[in-house]
């Protein structure tokens, strides 16, 4: 499995490489194998009448010029040679099947060679015919019993084989793997962009995430991926929704507690109560605007920075918080105007909560608005620097469970700005304190 | 403004004391409460009366077209949860015949959106759980529009002031300067300038200021008029001081100098 490449196209080809190469060296071995039998007949047949020519000629001349003649007949496959005696006596006559067989077809073309005698052997090879393979000796005994000796050779060249093999291959592979990697390309588009579509899943936006299309099994992915995008969608609407409900609910009671404080006598008592009350509608606010999240359908306005800040400042101030603008200046960026006061008051709320005080500071930074929140508090632990916008999350710490919330400032503030396409960091002051700084496009 | 139909200017005997009777209100102003949950309607019907109000309460659509249709109203406020039908469309169906006020209760931050949102013709909306003063406050103010221009010649789609090229939108509760930017405001310094811009051109002293925005919310206006004033001040310069908005008047209080009319 390791020799395999980790991508489906580079399998594919992979595979499908290897399979040409074996189907191509098969059917060539084939094609080999066919052509030689169908040479091999037609060499039998040729070598017979040629046996028969030869053993003809020679027999109609006279003994003395026979040999001569002999040479002369010589030629490409055959050596000729005539003989006064026989030239292996006291052989042993067809050895092997495959003359035998090579005897019969011989004779089946021309009966005549074997009317005073005919021998096949195999001979040894003689040095000079190094590269020859098989050696053939055929003796043909004449009517005045002398010998006609016949050598014949077969070569073949191993490499014009093989070479031929491996060009071919390589053309026809080539060919097909570039049509094949087109095809890949195309098939493996559809998976990516499943791909993409399970890493931008958004679970607040309804309908069809990716295209049903393309070959039939990635259509079929792509609708259980949809399928599965709906039912995950629906598992945390209704969640949502339960929540939201509960939230919703708990209002008219809510309103007829602070309706029935009306009538209480104590004046104290009725700021006690409603100070819980107005606790419990913060609570459920920023519980029911964290579900919300992006589903605010508030329009995208040029808001005027400063006075955001400004009244942030002076809300935070009239309620007793130590809050200042240390530089403050007129910075107009494009947003959800409740949105981004929700988001900057949190921030400010938790420096002034958790820091004791908040200095804040607006500057334009090339195409940046860019708000900065000093406090003086302990700062956030490293550690607990991604944790802290989890919704729910609170530094274990018990001091901070007096300051009431629910631990959904930061969450709302950070999805807020990221939603404006701005960011959101912390880091601990050299000089002590937490650094809250926000950065929105323009 | 006339004294009978502006109950902010009626002579508060105790300011700043927790009572209900904030405002006295002369001409008895008859309101339709449409909710669905018994003991709120009661809760809201008994705050209303013990602050000088006519109140008939009804519990679904059908019982409040009955109601509108047999007896003269002057105000109603319409719960946008309400069985079998949406607030939003009752209301809807009110203003194809009436010009009557309307004031939406709302729950959920999303559903004053809507009532913001779509031109369903509301005049304002409370959010629940709203404190009895805010929706007095609301009440009140609503009235008071209504005295100002009793004919509500203003056309449907307008819900808001406009000078000098600003905008107050009062169901958003928002201000936008005349290049279109948004500049925020707090509670106190919007209930603020409505004051200012329900009666420009007139001499406000710092009590009458202050009874105003006190019978709208009842947080944030610790702070003296004066400082409120100039927090307001510093938001809506056009950036000379000279042409200043809001006019000290020595002595007596302030002037709201430009023009307003509606947007």
């Amino acid at each position: 499995m390791k020799l395999l490449p980790a991508s489906i196209a580079g399998r594919f080809l992979t595979l499908l490489f290897a399979s040409i190469f074996i189907l191509h060296l098969g059917s060539i071995g084939l094609y080999h194998w066919g052509l030689e039998a169908e040479l091999d007949v037609t060499n039998e047949k040729r070598l017979a009448e040629r046996l028969a020519s030869v053993k003809r000629a020679i027999a109609r001349e006279t003994p003395a010029r026979r040999e001569e003649l002999a040479h002369a007949l010589s030629g490409g496959p055959l050596e000729i040679h005539w003989s006064e005696n026989d030239p292996a006596p006291g052989r042993t006559e067809i050895t092997t099947t495959d003359f035998a067989s090579l005897k019969q077809k011989l004779l089946s073309v021309a009966p005549e060679l074997a009317e005073n005698g005919l021998s096949i052997t195999a001979a040894s090879p003689l040095p000079e015919h190094a590269s020859a393979t098989r050696f053939l000796l055929v003796s043909m005994r004449l009517h005045d019993a002398t010998w006609v000796n016949v050598t014949a050779t077969r070569k073949i060249d191993p490499q014009t084989g093989f070479q031929s093999v491996a060009l071919s291959t390589t053309v026809m592979v080539l060919g097909v793997i570039g049509v094949a990697a087109f095809l890949i390309r195309q098939l493996t588009r559809s998976l990516s962009t499943l791909v993409d579509a399970a890493n931008r899943l958004d679970l607040s936006t309804g309908g069809t995430p990716v295209e049903e299309a393309g070959p039939s099994e990635v259509r079929a992915l792509s609708i259980a991926f949809n399928d599965m995008h709906r039912r995950v969608k629906r598992l945390v609407d209704d969640r949502t929704q339960t929540l939201a409900a509960i939230s919703h609910d708990l209002k008219t009671p809510l309103t007829r507690l602070r309706l029935r404080s009306e009538d209480v006598a104590d004046a104290d008592l009725v700021r006690a109560m409603t100070a819980d009350i107005v606790e419990m509608e913060t609570m459920l606010d920023s519980t029911l605007a964290f579900l919300r999240g992006d589903q605010i359908d508030e329009d995208i306005k040029p808001i005027d920075l400063g006075s955001l800040l400004d009244t942030i400042t002076s809300d935070l101030t009239d309620l007793g918080y130590d809050v200042a603008q240390v530089r403050a200046s007129s910075v107009v960026a494009r947003g959800r105007h409740l949105a981004l006061k929700r988001a900057l008051w949190n921030l400010t709320e938790n420096a002034v909560k958790y820091g004791r005080r908040a200095r804040l500071s607006l500057d334009k930074r090339g195409a940046l608005a860019v708000i900065v929140i000093d406090d003086d508090g302990p700062g956030i632990p490293d550690s607990e620097k991604e944790a802290v916008f989890r919704p729910f999350y609170r530094i274990d710490d018990s001091r901070n469970r007096e300051m009431g919330g629910v631990g959904l400032g930061l969450t709302v503030a950070s999805s807020i700005i990221q939603s404006h396409g701005g960011q959101l960091s912390l880091e601990n002051r050299s000089g002590g304190g937490l650094r809250t700084t926000v950065s929105l496009p323009l | 403004m006339n004294q009978a139909i502006s109950p902010g200017n009626s002579d508060n005997p105790m300011p700043g004391a927790p009572s209900d009777r904030l405002v006295q209100v002369p001409a008895q102003h008859h309101i339709l409460l449409v909710d669905d949950d018994a003991e709120l309607r009661q809760l809201v019907a008994k705050f209303l009366r013990t602050n000088g109000f006519r109140v008939t309460t009804v519990r679904s659509a059908p019982e409040l077209r009955h109601a509108f249709s047999s007896m003269p109203i002057d105000l109603i406020i319409l719960d946008i949860m309400l069985p079998g039908v949406s607030g939003l469309e009752l209301c809807r169906e009110i203003r194809k015949t009436s010009v009557v006020p309307i004031i939406m209760l709302t729950a959920k931050a999303d559903e004053a959106d809507r009532v913001v949102g779509l031109e369903i013709g509301a005049d304002d909306y409370v959010t629940k759980p709203f404190s009895p003063r805010e929706l007095l406050a609301r009440i009140n103010a609503v009235l008071r529009r209504m005295a100002i221009d009793p004919g509500l010649r203003r056309p449907a789609a307008a819900r808001g002031y406009r000078f000098e090229g600003w905008i107050l939108d009062t169901l958003k509760r928002e201000l936008t300067n005349p290049d279109g930017i948004v500049v925020d405001l707090s509670t106190g310094e919007y209930d603020l300038l409505l004051a200012f811009v329900e009666q420009p051109q007139k001499v406000l002293s710092r009590e009458q200021l202050l009874d105003t925005a006190r019978n709208r919310v009842a947080t944030g206006f610790d702070r003296s008029i004066d400082v409120q004033v100039s927090r307001l001040r510093r938001k809506i310069t056009a950036g000379d001081d000279d042409h200043a908005m809001v006019k000290t008047v020595r002595g007596v209080g302030y002037m709201f100098v430009p023009t307003v009319a509606w947007s």
